[in-house]
Parts: structure tokens; C-alpha cells; sequence
């Protein structure tokens, strides 16, 4: 049956007939939000039938339908989220409201478009066909998140990478094993040969017993000996070499994945960094790409070698003596299944092992980082208490954990152990039955010997099979932490390569929304022109979205809804390189990188002479104590002795954008944290720098805002108040308010200052 | 600005709508649709109740629900009844593990639910030193197991690696 509406889900034949049912001929459903609680928050299988002109929710169960509501009674539908669920409410023309429909977060975001929607049309905004548009790319960007783990995908419709199977995992992983294919055959071909050579020793021992010694054959002992002593040399020296081959190539195998993650991590976008801790993914670049590398030597080596081995020696076995191999085999079943049970009782403890460990270690890097502010508020005794349980839990399931770790190996070299007293007991009986008889029996002295050296053998590679699907898994994990990073998508780069935009040019928000997760709505409906050259002001209370709004600007965040446009091009369809590098970004704590003054100016680009970096240094006011500095430019920052104060990073990292002469100048709180004179230097320096190009600046201190011909006052992601300073002061809003409280306490400064130095 | 502690003396409320409340002070002032919240809504759902006007600025105060008379207690349950939904797990149906997201089958206290737990480390967490587990899935809806003593072996055995 061919589906006629918009859905967010698959629905099945019956529920998909009960719908068309449900559809009129005339005013068919346009698009259904299929939600999974009831109206009672109970779940179950609720849907929101929409049509061009009313809507109206029924439960797939029971096929029960609520009453319709027409979009012509209707003053307003809003959503109202609740905790855990959210409520599509209608505000009706004769001021009563309807619950319309009840929802899990995981609809959100398409009752948000319903609503506008219904809005839309009610208000004649838009024609029905135009906000259905509006509705169908909700729709489509509900399905480029992964249904079925809500991953965003990096188009609408490939397969999600969180959701893909093993199997094809393994084929990315082949890839990195590609160029290294001649290395890993020769090595393969060396071991088959020392594998081979191991095998000959116990062999010739059998000789020595049976035949040499017995018959005093000096010549043919000194033989044999040489022969054993060529065979360890060449085995010994073969394996040398390949553990050299080895080393090699795994060392360009991590070094490729290396660089491709830290490359790929330069790419990611900064929702991926709000999600995932940067520790997270040093630890990723570092500790898992070894893991990785010494995993995919070992399926690609040890499982040949030992696979060898393993037949070679049965084979040999089997040539001598049918009756012992099968005995000596009886255990090997009893290993299997031992260490598959193993396996299973073990891996819940690892798990919750490395959760407690990883609580001890969060304990330490929250506490000693904030050492002082323990000690003034002498914690110490609750940190060291808190330390302390974390500690003991940790402790306790690591040791049960080891009665289980211990118990295993214990158990089974026992069985192995016994298994050759056993041929031992076996064979030895039919070497003395023989020697009883005066015959030559099926079983000699030597032959029980070199069997009991093959036996003891033959249990490595069985130990290595049992075991390998845990270091398979262990190293499926690092696998998986490192494609996670691989295979996000990057920054979005639609319009790379348009580098004709003016980026000095006129700046425009278009009704922005945005939210971070599809809880909380950041920024709401934010209409916004700034001319070239503007100076504009973003004031506000923390948290109200300002940095949210400059976040946007600067491109971190794409998935917003609505357009943001310099020089009427939307930014996400500018060349992102060309975009940014117009853009100066001097942020509240500027970064400084270990590395020289000099260096930390011209930030990677070669292509400024000295004079150009001391000019830059000399307008933001840092030359200035960049001279008093013993090494001068070349003082290593970071160094000792060598740290620079909030204000003096501050100058650095304006000359650092300085140099690159922007066209676009943003400063989020430039001068929050330092003391007014640093201030001074510090907007002087600004003020150098700003002259002509557009620049926002969002502030705390309203000082700051002096040079500034418009102010945008943010509250709760709202854009409440827009215009000249003039404007606001006689508006006596909330600018009003704030310049009124901040000049008041500045005063009151100022005396208390001027008391002091009375 | 002095905060009003709304206690039986002071006043009561009667349900609004489905998750909000009208106060009724006792010298005849009435503050409608109020959305009553817990600000503790997982360490003590009975203590420190706020109620907030439109513009979500605080108007009432309840610091137990002790304090007030037995018809408000129910209208605030009701209502809480209707905004939290926090279902609470009562059994782990299945926990299956598939390129690092957890997919987990759970029966609640509103039926039977999958979701998925991207990260196993952050979005499954016990409550230092109780028996208490919080979940958040993967569209930051919330679960959970209040005293997981209390399940059923097999559900224990299911979560022993999370704890």
C-alpha cells in the first residue's frame, strides 16, 4: 500500500489502512506524527493526524480517535514540555484549551513543526503548501537522525554507522592493513618455517633416545646436536626478523590511524566535542589506535601461525601413536567449554571493574585540580572520605572479580597437567609391556618422550583459540571508540570553494531557533541586521544565549532552523576556510599554545613578515610588555617563569587576530576577567582594531559597549530590545535598568576607592 | 524580595489544568495558573516545591507537603502524576549491545518500552551509595529503578555490569 502522508515511523499494513480510513477525500491527511505514549503518558502506539485543515489524534490499538479540531477555531497551538514528556496544547478562539496531543522527547522536534504549522496557517501566514514544505524537511531531517538510535546520520538515508554490523567493521579495518600486505605474507611464510622448525626437535629427540644412546653412536650424536643447535639458531633468528617486519609495519599501521583520527578530529564539529569529553578523545588517539594495531597483527598473524601449529602437531602426533593422541586430546573439550564459561562469568565484573575504577579516577580529577578549594573550605576529610569509598567499591569487585580470575588458569593447568601424567601412566605401561615381552612393541622409550614434548605443545594454540574471541572483543571496543570519531560526519562544508562573499557585508538572522539537544529551546525566533560596519553591542544575563548566538555565527553549530546571512548568502553555503579566516575571534580566556610569543601570534602562518607580527603585537598594545620580556619574542610560553596574566594573553591573542586584518571581528567578553586599567589598554587596543570592519561584541562591563552605534539586549534566547543606546536609554527597558545598576555600583566603586586613598 | 511560604494557613490550591494550579490565598488573592515543580525531583519528591507563574518567576514556596491541607497534597500529586513521567523500571526485559549503543527492552510501571543508552558509562547511573538507578536514553527521555534489590534475579543478573 502506497503511503499518501508524511509518517516518522513504519507503520504496518492494518495501522496503515485504519489511517486511510481515516482520511477524507476531499481534505486528505497530510502528515501523521506517530508518538509512543497515550494520551495517559502509558505507552503505547498514539498518532497525530494532520490534515490542511484540522487534525486530530488516534491510538492505533484501539483504533479510538479524539474529536476534531479545526485550525479556524483555533488561537494558538503551542507545545509545553514537561519532564520526561510534553504536552501539543490548543488555545481555542473561545478561550478554553485543548490537550491536542501527549508526547516522548523522541517526537519532539516534529510537534515543534506541527504547531508552527497549524500557527502558520490559522494566522494565513503561509499557504498550506508552503508550510507543509516547512513540515516535510522536519520530517526529513527526523529521518537523516538514525530511528533507530538517534544518531545524527551524515545524510538522510545512508545506514547509521552506530547501528552497522560487525562484519563490515572489520572490512574498514582492512583497509588500514592494505599497504602493509607484502610485509604480512613474508612474515606469514617465516613463521610457517619456524613453526615448522619447532616441530623437528622432540622428533630427533626420539632418536637419540631409541637409537643413538642405546647403541654408544658418538658420530651420530655429534651430528644430531649440530643439527638442533642449526635448528634453534635459524628459529631463533627467523622469529627475530619477523618480530622486526612486525614491528615495522604495525608502527605505520598506528601511525596512519593516528593521524587520520587526530585529522578527523580537527574536523569535527563542536556538538560532537559538547557530547564527548576532549579526554575522551586524546584517550581514542592514543590508547585505542595501539590496541587496534596490535589486534589486527595478531588476527592477521598469530591466528595463521597458530592455526599451524595446532594441525601440524596433530599430524605429527597422529603418525605416532593414533592411540595416546586421542588420549592426550580428552582435555582439550573440557578447555573449550571451560573458558567459554569463563568468559561469560567474567566479562559483567569487567565492566563493572573499570566503571568503579573509572569513578576513582573521575574522584581524583575533579578533587586535586581543585585542591584549593578544598583546602579553603577545609574538605579535606569529606574528599578523603568520598575518595575512600570509591576506592573500597572499586576494590571489592576486583576481588571478587579475582577469586574467578584465579580460579580459571588454576583449574585448567591442573587438567592439562594431569592429561600428561596421564599419557605418561598410558604409554609407560605399553613401553614396559614391550620391554617385558623382549619385543619391539608399537611404543619406545623415545617415542613416549618426544610425544609427551609434542602434548605439552599442542595446548598453546588451543589456549590461543579459546581466548581469542576476548581480545577479539576487547579490541572490537577500541575499534568501535575510533570509528566513532572517524565516521561522524564532519563540519558541513555544503558550499566549499564559494569564496565570493563579502563577509564585511550586511549580516542577517532570519528567524534562528536553536536548541543543543531537543530539550531546551536556546535561542528562540531571532530576527537580527547588522549593517557593515556596525559596532553592535550583545548585552544580557549568563546564560541568556549571547555566546549561543555568536556560536552560530562563527558556524560551530549548522543544525539550526532558520538562515543566518552575510552579504545576502546563507553562511552554510560559504567556503568554511575562506569564511572563518575572515572572521577575527578573541574569546573570553584566549588559548595560548606551548610554543613562542612570536609563534602564538602568526598561529601557524608562515606567510607574515616579522615586521607585519610586531605591528600587530604593537596596535594591541602587547609590544609593549613583549619588550620587557628577557627572550622577547622568542620567550617560550607556558615556560618557566613565562606565564603571562589574563590581560596580557588577552593582547597576544588580539594581535593574533589583528594580523589576520578580518573583515568580521568578534569579541565574547574580551575584558570580563581583568582589572579596569588592563581594561583600558585592552579596549584601546580594540578600538584599533575595529575601526571600519563589523564588529560584535558581546559584554558584561557596558563599558566596554562605549564605541558602540547599536545594542542588542538578549534575555531567556530572545532578542527583547534592539536599536542605538540613545534609543534604549529613552525606551527605559532593560538596557535602561542594566546601565542604570552598573553606573550605580561603579560609583559606588569609586568612592570606596577614593575613601581608601584619603 | 521575601519569599511566600504557602502553608494550609496561608492558603490551598485547586487544579487548573492538566499540570498547573490556582492559589488561593486565605486573605482572598488568587494567583492563577501555577506550575507547581519539585526542585528536588529525584533526591525528595515530597520537600521543596516551587510554583511558578508564566514567565516561570517564582510566586509560592512549599517546603513540605506536610504543611498543607489534604485536598492540595492531591492536586499536586495529580499533578506532578501528569508532568513527571519518570517511568520506573520493574523488570529488564533484555539487554542487547550493537556498536556501542545499548538497546534495552524494560517493562515500566506504563508498559513495555525499547530504548536506547548511548553511553553506558554516562546515561546508566547509580546513585552513590543507594540502590538507585537513573537512565537517560537516547532522546533524553528519563528511567528508573528505584531499588534494584527489588527486581527479579534476572533482571539483577542483567544489570549487575552497570552497577
Amino acid at each position: 500500500m502506497e503511503t499518501s502522508f508524511l509518517t516518522n515511523k513504519k507503520l504496518d499494513e492494518k495501522q496503515l489502512r485504519m489511517i486511510l480510513d481515516l482520511s477524507e477525500h476531499d481534505d486528505p491527511i497530510v502528515f501523521a506524527v506517530v508518538g509512543d505514549i497515550s494520551e495517559t503518558a502509558h505507552y503505547g502506539c498514539s498518532v497525530l493526524l494532520v490534515t490542511r485543515s484540522y487534525l486530530f489524534r488516534c491510538n492505533l490499538e484501539t483504533g479510538e480517535c479524539s474529536e476534531k479540531t479545526a485550525f479556524a477555531d483555533v488561537e494558538k497551538v503551542y507545545n509545553k514540555r514537561m519532564y520526561g514528556n510534553g504536552l501539543m496544547r490548543a488555545e481555542m478562539r473561545d478561550g478554553s484549551t485543548r490537550e491536542l496531543f501527549r508526547f516522548t522527547f523522541a517526537v519532539a522536534a516534529l510537534c515543534d513543526a506541527t504547531a508552527t504549522y497549524v500557527n502558520d496557517i490559522q494566522k494565513g501566514n503561509t499557504s498550506p503548501e508552503e508550510a507543509l514544505e516547512a513540515v516535510a524537511a522536519t520530517y526529513q531531517k527526523q529521518l537523516s537522525i538514525c530511528p533507530r538510535c538517534g544518531r545524527t546520520l551524515s545524510a538522510p538515508g545512508v545506514p547509521c554507522i552506530n547501528c552497522m554490523n560487525k562484519g563490515k567493521l572489520l572490512k574498514k579495518l582492512v583497509k588500514y592493513l592494505k599497504p602493509q600486505t607484502g610485509v604480512l605474507i613474508i612474515s606469514v611464510i617465516l613463521s610457517i618455517i619456524t613453526t615448522a622448525l619447532a616441530l623437528a626437535p622432540p622428533r630427533l629427540t626420539q632418536t637419540l633416545v631409541d637409537d643413538i644412546l642405546p647403541n654408544q653412536r658418538r658420530d651420530l650424536l655429534m651430528i644430531v646436536s649440530l643439527a638442533l643447535v642449526g635448528i634453534h639458531i635459524t628459529r631463533f633468528a627467523l622469529g627475530g626478523i619477523r618480530g622486526y617486519m612486525l614491528r615495522v609495519a604495525g608502527n605505520k599501521i598506528v601511525a596512519a590511524i593516528r593521524c587520520e583520527v587526530y585529522e578527523k578530529a580537527q574536523h569535527l564539529p563542536m556538538r560532537f566535542y559538547d557530547k564527548t569529553s576532549t579526554g575522551a578523545v586524546i584517550n581514542r588517539i592514543s590508547g585505542d589506535t595501539a590496541t587496534l594495531q596490535s589486534f589486527m597483527l595478531r588476527i592477521t598473524q598469530e591466528v595463521v601461525v597458530q592455526f599451524f601449529k595446532l594441525v601440524g602437531i596433530i599430524i605429527v602426533m597422529l603418525s605416532m601413536n593414533w592411540k595416546l593422541t586421542l588420549l592426550s586430546l580428552c582435555p582439550v573439550p573440557i578447555i573449550v567449554i571451560g573458558s567459554r564459561i569463563f568468559r561469560k562469568k567474567i566479562a559483567p565484573f569487567y565492566h563493572r571493574i573499570w566503571r568503579r575504577s573509572s569513578a576513582v579516577t573521575s574522584t581524583l580529577t575533579d578533587t586535586i585540580p581543585g585542591i584549593r578549594v578544598i583546602k579553603s573550605f577545609t574538605n579535606e576529610k569529606n574528599a578523603v572520605k568520598r575518595f575512600e569509598s570509591c576506592v573500597d567499591e572499586w576494590r571489592e569487585i576486583d576481588s571478587k572479580a579475582g577469586k574467578i580470575l584465579n580460579a580459571y588458569p588454576a583449574i585448567i593447568n591442573a587438567l592439562i597437567t594431569c592429561g600428561s601424567v596421564i599419557i605418561w601412566a598410558m604409554g609407560g605401561t605399553l613401553v614396559i609391556d614391550a620391554l617385558e615381552a623382549n619385543t619391539v612393541g608399537e611404543i619406545s622409550v623415545g617415542l613416549l618422550v618426544s610425544f609427551i614434548s609434542y602434548a605439552s605443545m599442542f595446548y598453546e594454540p588451543v589456549n590461543f583459540f579459546a581466548n581469542l574471541s576476548d581480545s577479539t572483543q576487547h579490541a572490537m571496543a577500541s575499534t568501535e571508540r575510533i570509528m566513532d570519531i572517524l565516521d561522524v560526519e564532519p563540519e558541513h562544508d555544503f558550499g566549499k570553494g564559494n569564496k565570493s562573499a563579502n563577509i564585511g557585508g550586511r549580516i542577517e538572522f532570519k528567524n534562528v531557533n536553536f536548541s543543543f539537544d531537543r530539550t531546551k529551546k536556546v535561542l528562540k525566533n531571532i530576527n537580527l541586521t547588522i549593517e557593515p560596519g556596525d559596532i553592535v553591542g550583545i548585552v544580557g544575563t549568563t546564560g541568556s544565549g549571547k555566546s549561543t548566538l555568536i556560536n552560530l555565527l562563527l558556524r560551530y553549530y549548522d543544525h539550526y532552523d532558520g538562515q543566518i546571512t552575510v552579504d545576502g548568502v546563507d553562511i552554510r553555503d560559504i567556503d568554511m576556510e575562506y569564511y572563518r579566516s575572515h572572521i577575527g575571534y578573541v574569546q573570553q580566556e584566549p588559548m595560548m599554545f606551548h610554543d613562542t610569543i612570536y609563534n602564538n601570534i602568526a598561529y601557524g602562518d608562515d606567510s607574515f613578515s616579522v615586521d607585519e607580527i610586531i605591528n600587530a603585537a604593537d596596535i594591541a598594545n602587547a609590544h609593549e610588555f613583549i619588550v620587557r620580556q628577557p627572550d622577547g619574542y622568542d620567550s617560550v610560553l607556558g615556560e618557566r617563569g613565562v606565564g603571562l596574566s589574563g590581560g596580557e594573553r588577552q593582547r597576544v591573542s588580539i594581535a593574533r587576530a589583528m594580523l589576520r586584518n578580518p573583515q568580521m571581528l568578534v569579541f565574547d567578553e574580551a575584558t570580563a576577567s581583568v582589572d579596569s586599567e588592563t581594561e583600558h589598554l585592552i579596549q584601546e587596543a580594540i578600538e584599533h582594531l575595529i575601526s571600519g570592519r563589523t564588529t560584535l561584541m558581546i559584554a558584561h562591563r557596558l563599558s566596554t559597549l562605549s564605541k558602540a552605534n547599536k545594542i542588542v539586549v538578549v534575555d531567556n534566547g530572545q532578542i527583547i530590545e534592539c536599536g542605538t543606546p540613545q534609543e534604549l536609554m529613552e525606551k527605559k527597558g532593560k538596557y535602561y535598568r542594566l546601565v542604570q545598576i552598573q553606573s550605580m555600583s561603579d560609583k559606588v566603586a569609586e568612592s570606596r576607592r577614593a575613601e581608601k586613598f584619603d | 524580595m521575601s519569599r511566600i511560604y504557602v502553608d494550609k494557613y496561608l492558603g490551598r490550591l485547586e487544579r487548573a489544568d492538566i499540570y498547573r494550579v490556582r492559589l488561593i490565598m486565605r486573605d482572598g488573592s488568587v494567583f492563577e495558573n501555577l506550575e507547581p515543580r519539585r526542585l528536588f525531583p529525584f533526591s525528595n519528591t515530597s520537600m521543596y516545591i516551587t510554583l511558578l507563574d508564566k514567565n516561570e518567576k517564582e510566586v509560592g514556596f512549599i517546603r513540605n507537603l506536610d504543611e498543607l491541607d489534604e485536598q492540595s497534597v492531591k492536586v499536586l500529586e495529580e499533578c506532578f502524576a501528569e508532568y513527571y513521567m519518570i517511568p520506573q523500571i520493574t523488570a529488564i526485559l533484555a539487554i542487547s549491545e550493537k556498536f556501542g549503543s545499548l538497546k534495552w527492552t524494560v517493562e515500566t510501571d506504563r508498559g513495555v518500552i525499547t530504548f536506547r543508552i548511548m553511553n553506558r558509562q554516562s546515561d546508566v547511573k547509580r546513585m552513590h551509595g543507594t540502590n538507585r538507578i537513573l537512565f537517560r536514553d537516547s532522546n533524553d527521555n528519563r528511567y528508573e529503578i528505584r531499588d534494584y534489590t527489588a527486581l527479579d534475579a534476572a533482571s539483577q543478573r542483567k544489570l549487575f555490569p552497570f552497577l
